[in-house]
This record gives structure tokens, C-alpha cells and sequence, in this order.
């Protein structure tokens, strides 16, 4: 025995489960080992102080109520187990009686439609639109000639119409680019006309002033002779 | 005890072979033991009593999966722990944060106390809290072995662990205790009082 052991079979002592031959072994080691000995008294001790812990009684009694025994629940559960064969066979044709009659009972609430036609089989709920008639290859290869055809008039008729606005916005800046230049070349006209006929008027004035200087130089002279 | 047992198992079939008054009887029987475990778990009524009725109402839900009806004690203190033990979980934070209060928070000193009656019930609320400061796998091994008076063999089949291990639990369960008690100065004295 280690004190290891020792310290198990203590706790098998302490609580009355060790039998006779155990314990006056476990004894004898505990007197051989004061640390044992005193850990012995320790645990006594503490185990005392643990019986004065007091405890509350629960407040009140439970009780559990017993469900109701009919139930809905309860209810469909014993007709569907009275219905149910038991025989498997049977089980499964019952299976399949009662999915081919919810079928049936879901397809009449929901207007199911089951339709046969050359395509293979058609399903739907309510009315289902009978399918419409389809072309056949060289009426798709005319009609997607006529299409081609009149794509390509529709590009000549746009690119006629782009080209005709086109001209027009060029004419448009020509006529707005000559009457800019006559514009300008008018009021250059007129600049110079005007340029002129204030020379003449200089011209015209230092003349006057020439002839008034001579007319009095003239006389001057005519004075001093 | 053996005798207790037996009457558990007669209730446990009768039980399951409709008759729901004996579930009742059960109830009656063992509710005591369950509430005292769970409150010595706790140290709160009101937590008792919920996990006492969770208890029951997990038996009553579950008991036809019951393989031993003679082992219905053993079968019920498993359920009870483990809702303690759920309940751990839930509010660890909060209980651990309490627990940690509980380290610094007692400061009786039980030998200057003037009122002996005061003092012995001080006493009793220190001791609760010592127990609570235990790790819960020897807190409960404790509060089994010490209280619910059940066998290291019925605890180590409750637990699903060894003996040795649960026998392990309770020496250092006992040993952590004593440690508490010298720490916060409660001796012998404080409960000699009567």
C-alpha cells in the first residue's frame, strides 16, 4: 500500500464502506505515517463541519398533470392506424392508393391539366392555351430575308437622311460664313470711306490755312514795300 | 434502502404501463432528495426549484428510455446533475463572477462576535459559501456523497467515471474545504453552539 491508496481506502473508511480486513490494514499504515495521521484528523474534522449545513425543504408538492388523452393528435393517429392493412403488400398498394388519391383530389382543387400532343406531354393548372402554329424552315428563310431586306433599306434611309443633314448644316455655314465676310468686308468699306473723307477734310482745312498763311505773308509784304 | 429501490422500480412500471398516478407517487418520493441536491448545488431556492422541476419533467418525458428500472435513483440524479451542470453553463459568467466575490468577501471573525447566534449563523452562511467555491466536479461529489448519502459505487455509475476517480474528488473536494475553513477562521467553535 502507498499513500496514494491510503488516501482512497480513507475515504472508504470515513464513510463506512471499507470492509474489516481493509480497514485494520489501512490503520496500521495511517499509524506508521503521522502525515496521514494528521490529514486524517483534518478531513474528520471538515467532513463534522459539513453535517451542520442546514437545507430547505421544497415550497410546494409538484405534480404532473396527465395530458388529455383525446387529443386531435390522438384522434387522427387511431384512424390512421385503424386504416393502415398489415400485411406489407398491402401496406404498400394502401401507399399507393392514398398517394394516386391525393393526386387526384389536389389536381381537381387546382385545375391540374394533362395534355397529350405531338411534342410529348403537357402540364399546367387552369385553362393551358392551345400552342401556336410554327413556321416551317424556307418561311423562316423568307422572313428572315424580308427582315434583312428591310434592314438594309432602313440603313439606306437613315444614312440618306444623315447625309442630307449634313449638307444642310454645310450650306447652312457657308451662308452664315459668306455673309460673315460680306459683313466684314462692308464695314471695311466703310472704314475706309470714312478714312478718306477725313483726309479730304484735313486736306481741304490745311489748304485753307496755306492760303489764309500766304494771303497774309502777301500782304505783309505788299505793306512793307 | 434495497426495499426503497424496489418500490421505485414497481412505481416505474407501473408507470409505464399507464398508470399516471404512479409517476405522481415518484414525484413525492423523490422530490425532497432532488430540491436538497440542487439547492446544496446552488445554494438558491429559487434555482432548486426550477431544476427540480425540469428534473421531473425530463423523467416524465424520457423514462420509457429508461433501461434499468431499478436503477431509477441513480438514472434520476444523472438528470438532475445534468441540468445543474446546463445551468453552470447558462450563467457561468455570472456565477463565476460571483464566486470570484465570494474568495475576498467573508471577513467574520467568528472569535470577536459578541452574539453566539449571530455568529453560528455566519458560521452556517460561510460554510454554504465554501462549498460553492469547490470545483463542480468535487462539489458535487461531495454534496452526493456527503448528503445525499449515496455509495462511491452509485456515484461513480452516476457520473460515468471510475471510482477511484470520484473517491479522488472527494479527498480533494474535503482536503480544498478544510483549506477555506482554516482561511476564513471557522472552527469547530462556531458550530458547537447550540
Amino acid at each position: 500500500m502507498n499513500k496514494e491508496q491510503a488516501r482512497l481506502l480513507l475515504m472508504d473508511y470515513m464513510y463506512g464502506e471499507l470492509d474489516e480486513a481493509k480497514k485494520s490494514e489501512l490503520l496500521d499504515f495511517i499509524d506508521q505515517h503521522d502525515d496521514l495521521k494528521q490529514e486524517f484528523e483534518e478531513l474528520t474534522e471538515t467532513q463534522s463541519f459539513l453535517h451542520h449545513l442546514p437545507v430547505q425543504d421544497p415550497a410546494e408538492q409538484l405534480v404532473i398533470m396527465e395530458p388529455t388523452k383525446a387529443s386531435s393528435e390522438g384522434f387522427w393517429q387511431n384512424i390512421l392506424t385503424a386504416l393502415t392493412p398489415r400485411n406489407a403488400f398491402a401496406q404498400a398498394g394502401f401507399g399507393v392508393a392514398v398517394l394516386a388519391f391525393v393526386f387526384i383530389v389536389t389536381g381537381a382543387l387546382t385545375g391540374l391539366n394533362v395534355s397529350y400532343t405531338d411534342a410529348g406531354v403537357q402540364l399546367g393548372f387552369g385553362v393551358i392555351p392551345s400552342a401556336e402554329k410554327t413556321f416551317s424552315a424556307a418561311q423562316v428563310e423568307q422572313i428572315v430575308q424580308q427582315i434583312q431586306r428591310d434592314n438594309v433599306a432602313l440603313v439606306q434611309q437613315v444614312v440618306a437622311d444623315a447625309q442630307e443633314q449634313q449638307n444642310i448644316q454645310l450650306e447652312e455655314t457657308f451662308a452664315s460664313f459668306a455673309s460673315y465676310l460680306e459683313s466684314q468686308r462692308t464695314n471695311d468699306l466703310q472704314l475706309i470711306s470714312s478714312g478718306l473723307e477725313d483726309l479730304k477734310e484735313n486736306t481741304f482745312t490745311r489748304f485753307q490755312q496755306n492760303e489764309q498763311v500766304l494771303g497774309e505773308i502777301i500782304q505783309t509784304v505788299s505793306y512793307g514795300n | 434502502m434495497q426495499h426503497d429501490k424496489m418500490e421505485d422500480a414497481r412505481l416505474v412500471q407501473d408507470f409505464l404501463g399507464g398508470n399516471h398516478q404512479a409517476f405522481n407517487t415518484l414525484v413525492s418520493r423523490w422530490q425532497g432528495k432532488i430540491h436538497h441536491f440542487a439547492y446544496r448545488y446552488f445554494a438558491s431556492s429559487d434555482d432548486a426549484a426550477e431544476i427540480t422541476q425540469k428534473t421531473f419533467i425530463k423523467a416524465y418525458q424520457k423514462l420509457d428510455t429508461l433501461d434499468d428500472v431499478n436503477k431509477f435513483s441513480s438514472w434520476l440524479y444523472r438528470i438532475a446533475n445534468n441540468l445543474c451542470l446546463d445551468e453552470l453553463k447558462r450563467v457561468g459568467r455570472k456565477r463565476a463572477t460571483s464566486y470570484e466575490t465570494l474568495k475576498v468577501a467573508p471577513q467574520t471573525e467568528t472569535a470577536s462576535s459578541a452574539d453566539s447566534n449571530v455568529l453560528r449563523n455566519e458560521g452556517l452562511v460561510l460554510l454554504h459559501k465554501a462549498l460553492l467555491q469547490l470545483p463542480n466536479d468535487q462539489r458535487v461529489v461531495v454534496i452526493m456523497k456527503e448528503y445525499e448519502g449515496l455509495t462511491f459505487p452509485e456515484i461513480a455509475e452516476i457520473l460515468d467515471e471510475p471510482i477511484n476517480t470520484v473517491k479522488s474528488r472527494m479527498y480533494y473536494g474535503l482536503r480544498a474545504l478544510k483549506k477555506t475553513f482554516d482561511s476564513w477562521n471557522i472552527n469547530k467553535e462556531v458550530f458547537n453552539y447550540e
